[in-house]
């Protein structure tokens, strides 16, 4: 039985499994990659000591502090997590069969990406639509794409496309909300068609996406509708005009569909520990000790309910996690 | 001696976590960026029907995305 196992490897999970080495422990990290979501940021700007790093590169760089702990680490996916026998510790169950015990537990699970749940987005998933612009942007090159999400994934997403001279629809449901110095850096640009206030109603090809189908928010209360299209008859791309916002539906050619509409918290694997707070996101509650209420559980990282989905608040989290782990085993005589 | 292209982007984690794994094995492989060539973008989507990355070939049998069990059984 490990004394410390932790689930996930990225920013909190490694920082968690630093930390507990760092505290005498023999903590397990399990994981089916390293780095988690943060390997699909291109650019890190905001992380201290690094003006600007790959995201790939950072958690690599985390990879290299884990390895210098000597932290035993196994590559696989864990599926559940149940108490373990009279209620001690916990058992996690990996999809390579294995078992795994342990007297604490830290998850750090973080999130993954959120389906936008329209017709035609099973069917063409890999056949033009994608969840990560990162990667499969640069099959777009030059081609005309549609980004679903006005949030900093989906206006930088947006961004690396413009960058790759794709034509580029960014869609959203509400206002354009990501920081002010992203949307600066597209703001403008004449290969950019922002439809805000409008949602998407389908997805359209044959073999491949061949187009998607969007509408404005109509009935949707005083939000203030505005849009840049051609469909305003009023073709001049890279500007914004108010009040275009009814249910009329908007037929766009797309050869690629990017759908950064935010993440869910990889929070199922805990669904057989009874009494796990969750909140309505689904995201664990944690108290500022990172502790779950369930003796000797903790979690840390974009998975739990904790203000702020940054690399280096996930990072700070997965410290505190491994130092209360740390003190209740401590505490019950580990 | 397995025959083996991995079809790439040059931003794409997941490519790079198929490069490392056939190079820890010790296995030599072709590396295609799709991202800079868009007939090879044309020769992946004939081959797999699909338009991600990251794609490996080995002796002719594909595998899409980043699937160590896949990989596993393909290079035995």
């Amino acid at each position: 039985m490990y004394d410390l196992i932790i689930i996930g490897a990225g920013p909190a999970g490694m920082t968690a499994g630093v930390y507990g080495a760092r505290k005498g422990l023999t903590p397990l990290v399990i994981s089916e990659d390293i780095g988690g979501q943060a390997n699909w940021t291109k650019n890190v700007e905001n992380y201290m000591g690094f003006t600007d790093i790959g995201g790939s590169e950072l958690m690599n760089r985390f990879k290299e502090h884990m390895d210098a702990q000597r932290l035993i680490y196994e590559e696989c996916r864990a599926r559940e997590v149940r108490r373990g026998q009279s209620g001690i510790g916990f058992i996690v169950q990996c999809d390579n069969g294995k078992e795994y015990q342990s007297r604490a537990l830290i998850v750090a699970t973080g999130k993954r990406p959120r389906m936008l749940n329209v017709p035609g987005e099973a069917e063409f998933r890999g056949k033009g639509v994608s969840y990560c612009a990162t990667c499969d942007g640069p099959l777009f090159r030059n081609s005309s794409t549609a980004v679903i999400g006005g949030g900093n994934s989906g206006v930088q997403a947006a961004y690396d496309l413009l960058r790759l001279g794709a034509d580029v629809h960014l869609i959203t449901n509400e206002n354009i909300t990501a920081d002010q110095a992203l949307v600066e850096k597209i703001s403008g640009h004449p290969k950019l068609h922002i439809y805000e206030w409008h949602q998407v109603r389908r997805i359209n090809g044959h073999k491949m996406v061949e187009g998607i189908t969007i509408s404005g928010m109509a009935g949707d209360g005083d939000a203030a509708g505005k849009v840049i299209s051609e469909a305003t008859g009023d073709a001049t791309a890279g500007t914004t005009w108010d009040a275009f916002r009814d249910a009329t539906e908007i037929n766009l050619p797309v050869e690629g569909v990017f759908i950064e509409v935010g993440l869910e918290p990889n929070s199922q694997i805990l669904k057989r520990i009874a009494q796990l707070d969750l909140n309505e996101d689904r995201e664990i509650k944690v108290d500022c000790q990172c502790r779950t209420g369930i003796d000797g559980l903790f979690a840390a990282g974009d998975v739990t309910d904790v203000f702020g989905k940054q690399i280096i608040i996930a990072a700070g989290e997965g410290a505190k996690a491994a130092l209360a782990a740390s003190e209740y085993l401590s505490y019950n005589g580990v | 001696m397995s025959e083996i292209k991995v079809y790439t982007t040059a931003s794409c984690p997941w490519c790079t976590k198929i490069k490392n794994y056939l190079t820890e094995k010790g296995l030599d492989y072709q590396e295609i960026d799709v991202g800079e060539d868009s007939d090879s973008v044309e020769e992946m989507i004939a081959l797999t029907g699909q338009r991600n990355v990251p794609v490996t070939v080995i002796d002719g049998e594909v595998i899409v995305g980043f699937d160590r069990k896949a990989l596993e059984e393909q290079l035995k």
